[in-house]
């Protein structure tokens, strides 16, 4: 053990890794991902109408599941934009906070054929918070 | 004739009593004569005489009383404004009345006075211009009107009886005089003796030279009638309304005359002092008041507001001529008629003869006229480069250069620069700010130059505003850092506003400045770890006003600077050029809209793998020393009764065969720390010419003891000969430096070449 600690590879492979994690933290940090968004490009890729009812806000949820219970469909845009053979990238910015509390990100809606981008949209989602956690306010 | 005599015999007595009628009535009717004289001066003051003349036997025959008392009568009850004066002579009674009057009001109170009411009519004039003069008046009152009362009293005193009242007064004549012409008229005065010569029409062309600069032509047209009959007058008083710094023209044809005034490069003051001159009326006033604010930066205004009097052109009141109001402008300017200098009400008329605008024309009827224009001058935008960079930290930098088509005057771009600064909220720089007294006179500056915007900055328009106080519980917008400046490069003139800052404060910057926020966005992927990544970037600005004028070859030349190692995916706009990370577009429309997608290298992802290799590099390298990867040297060893067979020494980790005797083609290993230690002769029987292999306490492998004992049982169950024939003579059977097994004799090693010692 000793002669470990008196290794010089050692050294530099704590800082190393250590370097690492620290830089991870910290991009995480600066650039803080919003899990809903996330979650709802992964649900449009898989055109998984489920999965996406968890980015929305409580309140909505439940009336989406209420109007699919109902209709085995709901009227959501982006699912009538994105066809089955298409992906869609969400790239989304910075968070923007107004003086009365409501928190809006551009996200752009990049749509990938084959690997190659056709099309790109900007838009903007609105953003509640509950209980600490980010949602999609509204669709 | 007999019969005509009989005739006349008969209607003798009807003939003289119709005769002695006549007489009668012819006395009656005279019983006094009424002649006036209206004498007008040149100011139109003047005194209206009325002669009463009553000669003896009238007086005696028709007015009972005496003359005194009839005197003392007229004393008591002459009206205020009329005096009277009574004469006698040769038996001839005459009383003078007289109404003295300062002016045509004077008169018309003093008239109104006299007869109770205000008269229907009562107008003098005697204009004295070389378009009209003589003299002109028109009463509908007469003399016995003003003299009723007269006739009243003489009544009412039984002086003449009552059915006698209306052969009082008798008219006689009535002159008006004026200068030293008499003119006569009925009992009611009526006399126009005015000479009228009047023109056709006026043309006030105005050519614009620059903001504050005119120059200015009245051509006057005059008809051939009017200089037939006052053609030298005309002509004298022509020249005479030529101011000093003016010059006045004469163009002579058969159905007209023209004449021109013109006067070159004046201000404000000196167009106004023109105006008086030319048009004869100290009426005449010129105003003019900046209203650059209202535009944009790049233009420059004025209200021109002009009030005109042209009565002095007039021949009357019912006299009119036809006035126009022209403007010239060079390339670069614009007229409009404006009501409040700030409107643009109307463009002008294009008059293919003389190249000016029309932007009015009027009947001049003696009510002065006004005349209100706005005078722009626009320098217009030739190019604008866009160019917007990321930088590092997330921050952008959107530098926009407006390039002029024309080069402004070095106040002119102070000016530019100052209003683009108010936009911003910029405080303007010592060197921008106007000098002291550089406003120029009748000059005012319109309001509205405060944008309003956020809190101003620092004179170097560099630093951005700070939090207020430390107490201020709301945290205030971040701003974005302005900087407004005009560079002369190659003979153009260009002002350059940069922004930098968030994409939010320059998005509110942008808000300011060029009136809509527009939009600027740029996001990457979120996955740090994603050493490619993608990212996309949204701008759209329109400039407002600053590109509301602009040359017809105008464009946009757009440049986005993202960095190193991009690669573009997606565009908005299809004529695009994408190299060494910066995309370049150009666009002849007034705003800016592009959408891009790409992929980065992300170098802090690159830096993060590059640590995790390093470290795991250092680690293996670790493990390397540590001995986990060596592999055990070879060992020869010989067994008891058996032939010298060679073993070689297991590797670290390997399990060896257990088996009761030593296989002499097993091999075992053993981890090796230290190198091998040479046993040295005559040590112990068992362990001369073998090589002992020391094992490690804690040696990492799990089969190490086991190996350990096998390894040891075979040392043990090795009996070590010496060869024959060599007592005494103990010789090594090993190379005691590489453990080769060594041949009988041989003095080297064959393996590695170390001298054995005898």
């Amino acid at each position: 053990m000793k002669n470990i600690l008196k290794q010089f590879s050692f050294w530099i492979a704590l800082v190393c890794f250590g370097a690492a994690i620290a830089l991870a933290v910290v991009s995480s940090i600066r650039n803080p991902g919003i899990p809903a968004i996330d979650r709802l490009e992964r649900g449009m890729n898989r055109h998984d109408i489920k999965s996406i009812i968890p980015c929305f806000s409580p309140e909505v949820q439940e009336d989406l599941r209420a109007e699919l219970s109902l209709y085995d469909s709901m009227d959501v845009d982006m699912f009538g934009e994105l066809p089955k053979d298409r992906s869609v990238n969400l790239i989304y910015g910075e968070t923007i906070t107004d003086q009365e509390g409501d928190s809006t990100v551009p996200v752009f809606m990049v749509y990938m054929k084959d690997g190659i981008c056709e099309d790109a949209d900007l838009d903007e989602i609105d953003l509640v918070e509950v209980d600490g956690k980010l949602y999609l306010e509204d669709f | 004739m007999k019969k005509i005599l009989k005739k006349i015999g008969n209607r003798f007595p009807i003939f003289c009593g119709a005769v002695l009628l006549m007489l009668l009535l012819a006395g009656c009717s005279a019983g006094s004569t009424i002649d006036a004289n209206l004498v007008i001066n040149k100011d139109l003051s003047g005194i209206r005489q009325m002669n009463i003349t009553i000669s003896e036997d009238v007086f005696q025959e028709y007015f009972t009383g005496s003359i005194e008392d009839l005197n003392n009568l007229i004393g008591q009850s002459c009206p205020q404004g009329m005096t009277w004066i009574y004469s006698e002579e040769g038996g001839v009674k005459q009383y003078n009345m007289e109404i003295a009057f300062s002016s045509p009001e004077d008169y018309r109170e003093k008239v109104t006075s006299i007869l109770g009411s205000e008269p229907e009519q009562l107008e003098i004039a005697a204009p004295d211009t070389v378009w009209a003069s003589g003299i002109s008046v028109a009463e509908s009152f007469t003399n016995q009107d003003l003299l009723k009362w007269m006739r009243d009293l003489l009544v009412g005193n039984g002086f003449v009886p009552e059915d006698r009242a209306n052969m009082i007064f008798s008219d006689g004549t009535t002159n008006v005089v004026y200068g030293d012409q008499t003119y006569r008229t009925g009992n009611r005065i009526n006399v126009n003796e005015v000479e009228y010569v009047t023109i056709d029409s006026m043309r006030i062309m105005t050519q614009v030279n620059d903001l504050g600069d005119y120059s200015r032509q009245v051509v006057i047209q005059i008809p051939a009638s009017s200089m037939n009959k006052k053609g030298e007058e005309i002509k004298a008083f022509m020249d005479g309304v030529v101011p000093v710094s003016a010059t006045g023209t004469w163009e002579e044809g058969e159905e007209k005359t023209v004449f021109t005034v013109s006067a070159q490069q004046m201000d404000p003051a000196a167009l106004a002092a023109f105006n008086t001159a030319v048009f004869v009326s100290p009426e005449c006033t010129v105003a003019s008041t900046d209203v650059s604010s209202y535009f944009s930066p790049f233009t420059f205004g004025a209200h021109l507001t002009e009030h005109i009097d042209l009565s002095g052109y007039l021949a009357g009141d019912y006299s009119s001529f036809n006035v126009s109001y022209e403007v010239l402008m060079p390339e670069g300017y614009q007229v409009y008629s404006s009501s409040d200098g700030i409107s643009q009400d109307y463009s002008g008329r294009f008059s293919e003869e003389s190249g000016y605008y029309v932007m009015r024309e009027d009947w001049c009827n003696g009510q002065p006229m006004d005349y209100s224009i706005q005078v722009q001058k626009r320098y217009k935008v030739q190019e604008l480069a866009v160019e917007t960079a990321r930088h590092l930290g997330g921050d952008l930098t959107r530098t926009s250069s407006f390039v002029l088509e024309k080069i402004p005057t070095e106040e002119e771009q102070q000016a530019m620069i100052r209003a683009v600064e108010a936009r911003a909220g910029v405080e303007a720089s010592e060197e921008t700010s106007p000098e002291e007294g550089a406003v120029p006179e009748d000059t005012e500056v319109a309001a509205g130059e405060d944008a309003g915007g956020p809190d101003t900055q620092t004179p170097e328009d560099t630093v951005p505003e700070e939090a207020e106080t430390p107490q201020e519980e709301e945290k205030e917008p971040e701003v974005a850092e302005v900087t407004v400046s005009g560079e002369l490069v190659e003979d153009v003139f260009q002002v350059v506003v940069s922004q930098k800052g968030s994409p939010e404060a320059i998005s509110r910057s942008t808000d300011q400045l060029f009136e809509e926020a527009g939009t600027l966005v740029y996001a990457v992927d979120r996955e740090f770890w994603k050493v490619k990544k993608q990212e996309a970037f949204a701008e759209s600005i329109t400039f407002g006003n600053l590109l509301e004028h602009v040359t017809e070859d105008f464009r946009i030349l757009y440049t986005l600077k993202l960095g190193m190692f991009r690669d573009m995916q997606y565009c908005s706009n299809e004529d695009v050029q994408m190299e060494g990370g910066t995309l370049s577009m150009e666009t002849s429309s007034g705003r800016v809209s592009v959408t891009y997608v790409g992929t980065k290298l992300d170098l802090l992802a690159i830096l993060f793998w590059v640590l995790v290799g390093l470290g795991l590099l250092n680690l293996l390298i670790l493990l390397v020393k540590a001995g986990v990867f060596r592999k055990l040297p070879k060992i020869q060893v010989k067994q008891a009764g058996a032939a010298v067979t060679t073993a070689a020494i297991p590797e670290a980790g390997t399990v060896p065969m257990a088996s009761a005797q030593p296989d002499v083609t097993a091999t075992t290993a053993v981890p090796v720390t230290e190198p091998v230690q040479i046993v040295q002769p005559f040590q112990t029987e068992a362990a001369a010419q073998m090589t002992e292999v020391a094992v490690q306490e804690g040696v990492q492998s799990g089969a190490t003891a086991q190996t350990a004992t096998v390894i040891r049982d075979s040392i043990q169950a090795v009996t070590l000969t010496r060869p024959e024939g060599a007592a005494g003579n103990q010789t090594a059977c090993f190379c005691p430096k590489c453990g080769t097994p060594r041949e009988a004799g041989a003095m080297f090693c064959e393996e590695c070449g170390n001298r054995f010692e005898e």
